[in-house]
């Protein structure tokens, strides 16, 4: 039982998911740098936030390229669980992973702040230690957050019950308040907010903690 | 002969030598194996260049007139339906700034290119790709494609 943290040139919250998931979790983790394409062995795939390639043309648009998301198409198709944190977020929605875009925030502020949350849906493994409409804070950090879709997507999204995190106060204009989302099967989740900035208890909080030990539940 | 070779095979060096004087009884004699290959390789690579990019100045190939060039310029834009934060912003400035009737401002991007192409069918057919696989992201954003032979 392993955990892949992808590493694409730009990615800086690569150690912190490893701090989270090995030192506080004490789940088994490795590096995946951006070139591998061999994910034998591994249960559960990081892709955690930063800059990747500069966020140049738009956040995730240069990383949808990557050698290592190859083979993370076909992880995802087979079932392997794939969490994309913030920048992880954007990279599976250019990857088409997950439906809809991230763009600029309403504010044209970036915001770095703990936010409130609600459990939308229960029904994805990733949430399954909640019930739905349960809250709790996690840290945002990022300019390109407001979460765009068209209405027939959003439709699609309630559906399937594939939103998973909604923002009790919306920071930054996402459409139905959405701060992260599943694919129609659960087993690849997008979030805005960093669960892996709390998971330590030295930063203030540990409501992060549910979501990555569901990386191997 | 046969006793000596595997007597030495034991250190690279004297492996290498039997390796190379083996592969010379093969090939022409007295020419280093290595330097044998490699000089064929960059042979090979060169007249393949040649063949299949026949416009690279570099060959000086009198070919290179043949093949069209084209410029494009793709627009990319935020659909209308998509907020432009950006565009407001930059929007109230013009106000601030005294400029006054400015009923519309959205700020996109646009991407300049040249390529060398067939014709302008198999151009457009390429920059189009471009445009919608990578330069913009049909989620959220339109493009347009002007194109011209220069």
């Amino acid at each position: 039982m392993t955990i892949g943290v992808v590493v694409f040139p730009g990615s800086n919250c690569d150690r912190d998911v490893r701090w989270a998931t090995e030192g506080c979790l004490g789940l088994p983790t490795r590096y995946l740098w951006h070139e591998d394409r061999d994910l034998s062995g591994l249960d559960a795939v990081v892709l955690p936030g930063g800059f990747s390639y500069g966020d140049y043309l738009r956040c995730g648009a240069i990383a949808r390229f990557a050698p290592v998301l190859d083979s993370l198409k076909r992880f995802a198709a087979d079932g392997g669980r794939v969490l994309g944190i913030c920048n992880g977020f954007q990279v599976l929605t250019e990857l088409g992973l997950l439906p809809g875009a991230l763009t600029r925030n309403r504010h044209l502020h970036f915001i770095c702040e703990s936010t409130p949350l609600a459990v939308v849906s229960d029904r994805s493994p990733w949430l399954a230690t909640c019930a739905r409409d349960d809250q709790f804070s996690l840290p945002i950090a990022h300019g390109e957050g407001r979460f765009q879709c068209s209405d027939d997507t959003l439709k699609k999204l309630q559906d399937d019950d594939a939103i998973a995190l909604r923002y009790c106060r919306n920071p930054n204009g996402s459409v139905a308040d959405i701060a992260g989302i599943t694919n129609a099967q659960g087993n690849v989740l997008g979030l805005m907010p960093h669960p892996e900035r709390a998971c330590d208890p030295v930063t203030g909080s540990t409501s992060g903690r549910a979501i990555l030990e569901a990386l191997l539940s | 002969m046969a006793a000596v070779d595997s007597a030495r095979a034991g250190s690279p060096k004297a492996a290498t030598e039997t390796i190379s004087r083996a592969t010379d009884r093969r090939t022409a004699r007295l020419v280093p194996v290595t330097r044998c290959r490699f000089q064929r390789t960059v042979f090979n690579v060169q007249s393949a260049a040649i063949e299949r990019t026949p416009g690279l100045s570099r060959f000086n190939n009198s070919r290179s007139e043949l093949v069209p060039r084209f410029q494009a310029r793709v627009l990319v834009q935020l659909r209308p339906s998509v907020l432009d934060p950006a565009g407001e912003a930059a929007s109230a400035a013009a106000q601030r700034l005294g400029v006054d009737g400015i009923a519309h401002l959205r700020i996109g991007k646009a991407v300049e290119l040249e390529l060398e192409a067939p014709d302008e069918a198999e151009a457009r057919r390429r920059v189009e790709l471009l445009s919608d696989r990578l330069l913009a992201n049909p989620v959220i954003e339109n493009w347009t494609l002007e194109l011209s032979q220069s």
